[in-house]
């Protein structure tokens, strides 16, 4: 008798939560493909990140105007897609920036060398997913990669990184992992 | 071999020789014999039944070679004979520098591998076999294999034991021709040997032999050239880190080592950036290939991608924008690949790598595997894969200058 009662309840709780999920709505199973209101006046720009699907970079539209500011801070945030994996290394803080002529400088914290993986891979997809984002903006045209406001000859032994970079697009692509 | 009896009291068999067969006498069985049966068998040729008294049924098994058998009554009534398959003879060989086990047999060897330690020995158990030749015990000096053992371990099982002077592995056995089969080995541990064979299976490539091809070179085929080694990173730049800790400047300066041999071998003058774990500059180190005359230049390391795990395989970056370098970065890709069956990647134009600065020579650089993949990393660390790695790498320089008349 006592168990029939149970699964009485239990019924009448599921038909609740059915009853809930009618009105409500069911919340999206894939969190890229929730329908949100777009402003097409206001722009989009790229913020370039690893693809878990390719290995290499791919680009994630913000809306808004892209400022030096902006782009620093949602590489440093990392993606809003789960496909996609943030390219800079934890800790790293951007210590500053200057542009010069068509050149940004920007200086990162330590931890951008300290705490990256390695590899001419993951060197490649670090550097040019600052590069390709920040080069996005309307009159940056090579970025210069400084840290702690310094000149270095590399981030992980492979890259020269004592000149300014410009946009390197190759680093995109459907390449199979 | 089922024998259906209704009724039996008894049984006894006999193992003749010349021509090999088993003699199976069945007691308290009546009736007709039934009609010779041939068979389509590893071990038996033809089963014959005849009535030996009135109370005695006979039934020979022809057998291709005297073999071990095992009587089982079965519980329904009838006799099950199980039949060991035979094993006629067992060599170890160097092919090529890979080292392997053939085996004549009546039919693929089941074998179960058991690593060992103190002393280090590999033990290969062939299940439900006779040993045909004899046993032995000796020394030996082939790769690590310093002594093995063949015997007859139990009456249906045949045991080989290698003692080693460094960790070997077995590979799957393989079939060459009819009744001729080889084990292969890897110069590693029984992990490293698995991991070798997911990446190949993940590389989805069937390895047609262990180890390079080796190109005919002869010796001098490189004499005259000037080859500068690169082994990347090195002493407080230990490059990428895997999970088990290995420093990709190690990995790096252990397959170039081995590449610069073969390279002297082969009659090249080698210039090496660094042979010993020491921090060089990635600007010094063009500089100390082209104050040395260097006609090409190959920089060794391995990968990791920026999400550690995430990537696998084999690729190879030249100097952009010189179609003799892409020329050479992709004969070295082709015979890496070949050689070590790790994923083809890509080959990858950049003109932003330091190694490539201000020289104008053929320059690749040659990431072998992800380091920080687990599986790559077990192999990248294993000597044996190592030495691999080395030879493609060699055997797509060695085909460079040949196809290019140097």
């Amino acid at each position: 008798m006592k168990r029939e009662r149970i699964l009485a309840g239990l019924l009448l709780a599921a038909l609740a939560v059915l009853a809930v999920r009618a009105i409500v709505g069911w919340p999206a199973h894939n969190g890229d493909a929730v329908p949100v209101a777009l402003d097409v006046t206001e722009p989009f720009y790229p913020v370039y990140f690893s693809s878990r699907d390719t290995g290499l970079l791919e680009p994630e539209f913000h809306q808004g105007s892209a400022t030096i500011e902006q782009v620093l801070a949602d590489l440093l945030a990392g993606p809003k897609l789960e496909h996609l994996a943030g390219v800079i290394p934890a800790d790293t803080v951007v210590l500053g920036y200057r542009l010069s002529g068509e050149t940004l400088y920007v200086s990162f914290s330590h931890h951008l060398v300290t705490n990256h993986p390695g590899g001419s891979t993951g060197e490649i997809l670090t550097v040019y997913a600052i590069v390709n984002s920040l080069t996005g903006i309307d009159g940056v045209e090579r970025v210069q990669i400084l840290v702690e406001n310094q000149v270095v000859d590399t981030l992980a032994g492979h890259l020269n990184l004592q000149r300014a970079l410009r946009k390197d697009y190759s680093a995109l692509g459907s390449q199979v992992l | 071999m089922f024998l259906d009896l209704e009724s039996y009291s008894g049984y006894q068999t006999y193992l003749l020789e010349q021509p090999a067969r088993l003699v199976v006498d069945l007691y308290g069985v009546k009736g007709d014999p039934p009609p010779m049966l041939e068979v389509d068998s590893p071990v038996l040729s033809s089963i014959r039944a005849s009535r030996f008294d009135d109370q005695t049924l006979r039934v020979v098994c022809d057998l291709k070679a005297p073999t071990g058998y095992q009587v089982l009554p079965a519980p329904g009534g009838g006799i099950a004979i199980d039949f060991n398959y035979q094993l006629y003879s067992l060599a170890l060989e160097d092919q090529d520098g890979s080292l392997l086990l053939s085996i004549e047999m009546s039919a693929a060897p089941e074998v179960q591998a058991t690593y060992l330690e103190s002393p280090l020995r590999l033990v290969l158990d062939f299940q439900d076999t006779t040993l045909l030749t004899r046993s032995f015990d000796t020394p030996v000096n082939l790769g690590p294999i310093v002594r093995w053992r063949v015997g007859q371990h139990s009456p249906a099982v045949t045991r080989v034991v290698l003692e080693l002077a460094e960790p070997l592995a077995s590979l799957p056995v393989e079939e060459r021709a009819a009744g001729s089969f080889v084990l292969p080995f890897f110069p590693g541990t029984a992990a490293e040997a698995a991991a070798y064979l997911r990446a190949q299976q993940h590389a989805q490539e069937e390895p047609e032999e262990l180890g390079a091809e080796l190109l005919p070179t002869g010796e001098g085929v490189l004499s005259g050239l000037v080859i500068a080694v690169d082994p990347g990173h090195g002493g407080s730049d230990p490059g990428t880190i895997g999970y088990q800790g290995t420093f990709e400047k190690d990995v790096n300066l252990a397959i170039s080592l081995y590449l610069g041999e073969l390279l002297s071998e082969a009659g090249a003058k080698v210039i090496y950036t660094r042979d010993t774990d020491v921090y060089v500059s990635i600007f010094q180190r063009p500089e100390i290939a082209m104050e040395a005359g260097a006609d090409l230049f190959v920089s060794v390391h391995a990968n990791s991608h920026i999400e550690r795990g995430r990537a696998r395989g084999t690729e190879t970056l030249y100097r952009a924008g010189d179609p003799a370098s892409e020329l050479f970065a992709r004969i070295v890709q082709e015979e890496l690949v070949k050689a070590i069956t790790l994923i083809d990647r890509r080959i990858w134009g950049r003109e932003d790598l330091a190694v490539f600065n201000g020289s104008n020579i053929p320059a690749v650089l040659v990431e072998v595997g992800f380091l920080d993949h687990p599986d790559e990393e077990v192999l990248l660390r294993a000597s044996g894969f190592q030495k691999v790695a080395a030879q493609g790498i060699f055997n797509g320089i060695v085909r460079f200058c040949l196809e290019n008349k140097r």
